[in-house]
């Protein structure tokens, strides 16, 4: 057992109003320079939909993560070492500008300066590349809240396993709708990235398991950019380098969650430290998809069990971590309650971002032209969800619906339970048996509402203890003198490479 | 005379030179060539030419026409010491050169007794071939007596070995016929010991005297090695081409343009 400790999070979608103020914060703070234009470290996504890049999910054209080869063994899908060197020059499985979209501003100068004339001027649409005026074609979520459907949400390559009339359905009047699905890089503890990077730039660091580009090692070969299967590594054009979220250490290290948790307006995104366990990690993504819950699961490590403590501390890890991780509200989602799921875990990349799948919208239900409200017809069973359950388990479980069925059940024992104590219209009969087919006790029901509907900052975010200051005092400079300066370390210029 | 006679004398006389015209005039040209030899002048010719003239200015060896100042000793000894670069000579011969050189008709002898050669070994042999004596000079066609080809060592127009002399200009300071002769016999530091035991056939001398008498005849533009890399850089280009077309056809399409063109349809 090689106990490794990960700075882990958890999405609850259900939370998700899709008012991308997290996408904003992030491109504030970091994308917001030339070259970057069009890097969305941070993205919000309309589901159905076919999100940023468009269709980024569909390996069968991106070609990214992990496959299981016919010898049983873990391969990258490209730029593995005999993929990369013929694409050295040239690689067929890019993402192009088409792909992404051309970044654009308004002339909002023109409105200052304009001559004098008969109309109002107006600041028209420029590109930021080359400065020209452009007609605006595509932009970072221009399948938001279901716009252009024909296009975009029906070519939502989760559809795959749904039959021509599920999906019709689906996109039916009445029945139509849609959820957000709010990305950053997932910070995976089996990163394809990291495995195609020819320069050995990326890296995924040992104490939080942040992943990483070291800007003055990367020679801009974008390997990385075609190996991620979320397409979360954006090449600069400006300093010929990629770029990814970076989870925000500078405040991560200063014990502050990332902006763009710290931001959240739905306060949907939690924050905290797992142990997993590095040596079974190939094994365990080797298993046949429909397993791949279960086994990313199997790698989680129980931060109360002595054993695990006991070899987390020979590996180093601090017992401040290990009481972080004890006290992580990951662990509950993800582990205690199993609601949480990996995104796209079929990707084989082992993604250390959880996410809530939503209950809501359910299905409204109409009888004499009004929709009914009484708890047998809203709350009723998880297979009247607008959603359906197919749809969701190739998002969140590789196309497995069991735990996409249970986390749900369990969402939906908790408000049922929720709604028979504030409204006392369900009998306790019914309760009872409904918590025991999700497999819930009341009080974990009452500890799920706690943590979803009621966290406070410090609930939602375990931020674990880095001690940046002691890796500061080993550079020579006392703790005193160099506060403030943890974080972002030597702030270098990033320029084009040698 | 009859008419009748006259015919058949006139037939006689007919016959007579036709029987002349044909086996005669060989019969002539060979009386020609029959004569007797120039020895001294013949000896010079095939061991002396290819480093020394009469007359002719320098070569590897000093102009001899000087030596007719010598006296007789002296120059006795001077062509007995020219052995090691000649090969043996006899009494006969040396004494023979000895008065050669005296002669100060020497020059005119020798180019007297070189046509004499020439024209032998025109009526003997087939005609020097340019196209032969490139294929033996590059060792295309091995010599008959194994002996290496002569690129190995020698450089010519824009090909050959560094080793020995540079040829390509060779026709400036020797006749086609000199460097026969030098050819044929070989008789240098480096070449000798080659080639005496595997000696380079008069038919072949001529071929390779012809080759290297006419430099602005090769094709000077490539050599066939470079011609080669051309050629290899040519149809690489070509796979280079081909290769980013099979690859292009992989390539992924515009996805986002490609579902818009899907829907509109």
């Amino acid at each position: 057992m090689d106990v490794r400790a990960h700075v882990s999070m958890v999405f609850h979608l259900d939370k998700c109003i899709g008012c991308h103020t997290c996408s904003v914060a992030c491109k504030n703070i970091w994308t917001d320079r030339p070259g970057a234009e069009y890097m969305w470290w941070n993205n919000v996504e309309t589901k159905p939909g076919t999100g940023y890049p468009a269709q980024w999910e569909d390996q069968l054209n991106f070609k990214g993560g992990w496959v299981v080869d016919k010898d049983r063994k873990l391969k990258l899908r490209s730029q593995d070492k005999t993929d990369f060197l013929p694409k050295l020059f040239y690689n067929p499985n890019q993402p192009g500008l088409s792909d992404y979209y051309e970044p654009w501003t308004y002339a909002y100068q023109n409105l200052f300066d304009a001559p004098l004339g008969k109309d109002q001027p107006t600041a028209i649409p420029v590109s930021k590349i080359t400065g020209e005026p452009i007609d605006i074609e595509s932009g970072p979520n221009w399948d938001d809240d279901l716009s252009g459907s024909p296009i975009y949400a029906e070519n939502d390559p989760n559809f795959k396993n749904l039959t021509a009339d599920e999906k019709e359905m689906l996109f039916s009047v009445e029945r139509i709708s849609m959820m957000y699905l709010p990305r950053i890089c997932n910070h995976c503890a089996n990163p394809s990235c990291v495995a195609a990077c020819p320069s050995g730039a990326l890296y995924k660091r040992g104490e939080d398991g942040i992943v990483l580009i070291n800007q003055d090692k990367c020679r801009g070969w974008r390997a990385c950019v075609s190996a991620c299967p979320y397409k979360k590594i954006y090449y600069n054009w400006k300093t010929g380098k990629s770029e990814k979220c970076i989870l925000c250490y500078p405040r991560v290290e200063t014990g502050q969650p990332p902006a763009c948790f710290h931001t959240c307006v739905g306060r949907i995104r939690y924050m905290g430290v797992m142990l997993y366990d590095a040596d079974r990690i190939e094994e365990a993504m080797k298993v046949p998809k429909e397993g791949l819950v279960d086994s990313q699961r199997s790698l989680l490590l129980d931060p109360h069990d002595p054993k695990v403590i006991e070899k987390a501390l020979a590996n180093g890890i601090s017992p401040g971590w290990i009481e972080s991780a004890q006290r992580s509200p990951i662990w509950k989602f993800v582990m205690e309650w199993k609601l949480a799921l990996p995104l796209h875990p079929e990707f084989r990349t082992l993604p250390m971002l959880y996410y809530v799948p939503p209950l809501l919208p359910v299905m409204g239900r109409t009888e004499n032209n009004i929709y009914e409200h009484d708890a047998d017809t809203i709350f009723s069973t998880i297979e009247k969800a607008r959603l359906p359950m197919k749809y969701l388990s190739m998002l969140f479980s590789a196309g497995n619906i069991t735990p996409v069925e249970e986390s749900m059940r369990r969402l939906l024992a908790v408000r049922i339970y929720q709604r028979s104590i504030t409204m006392g219209d369900i009998e306790a009969e019914r309760l009872k048996r409904i918590l025991r087919e999700a497999g819930l006790t009341e009080k974990q029901a009452q500890e799920i509402y706690t943590l979803s509907a009621l966290p406070g900052p410090e609930d939602r975010f375990m931020m674990p203890p880095i001690q940046r200051e002691e890796a500061v005092e080993k550079t020579g400079c006392s703790p005193e003198q160099c506060k403030g300066t943890c974080g972002l370390g030597k702030t270098q210029k990033p320029e084009r490479g040698p | 005379m009859d008419m009748r006679s006259f015919l058949k004398n006139s037939r006689i006389v007919f016959w007579e030179i036709a029987f002349l015209l044909v086996v005669g005039w060989p019969g002539f040209s060979l009386a020609a060539d029959n004569a007797p030899a120039d020895k001294p002048a013949e000896l010079f010719f095939y061991r002396c030419a290819g480093c020394h003239t009469i007359g002719g200015g320098k070569l590897s060896g000093p102009d001899l026409t000087a030596a007719t100042q010598w006296s007789v000793p002296d120059l006795g000894i001077a062509v007995k010491k020219m052995e090691k670069n000649a090969g043996s000579l006899t009494q006969i011969d040396i004494d023979q050169m000895v008065d050669f050189l005296k002669d100060p008709a020497a020059a005119g002898r020798i180019t007297k007794q070189k046509q004499r050669i020439a024209d032998k070994l025109r009526t003997e042999l087939p005609p020097p071939s340019f196209s032969q004596g490139q294929k033996l000079f590059r060792g295309q066609k091995t010599l008959k007596n194994g002996g290496p080809a002569c690129i190995s060592c020698h450089y010519f127009v824009n090909e050959g070995g560094s080793l020995g002399l540079d040829l390509t200009t060779i026709k400036d300071r020797s006749s086609a016929v000199v460097l026969q002769s030098a050819i044929e016999s070989a008789n240098y530091k480096v070449m000798k010991p080659i080639y005496e035991q595997r000696k380079i056939t008069l038919e072949e001398s001529l071929h390779l005297a012809e080759y290297l008498s006419h430099p602005e005849k090769v094709n000077s533009r490539l050599a066939p090695a470079q011609e080669q890399i051309v050629k290899g850089a040519g149809l690489g280009f070509v796979v280079f081409l081909a290769l980013l077309w099979l690859l292009n056809r992989q390539r992924k399409g515009r996805t986002r343009e490609n579902l818009i063109k899907r829907s509109s349809k």
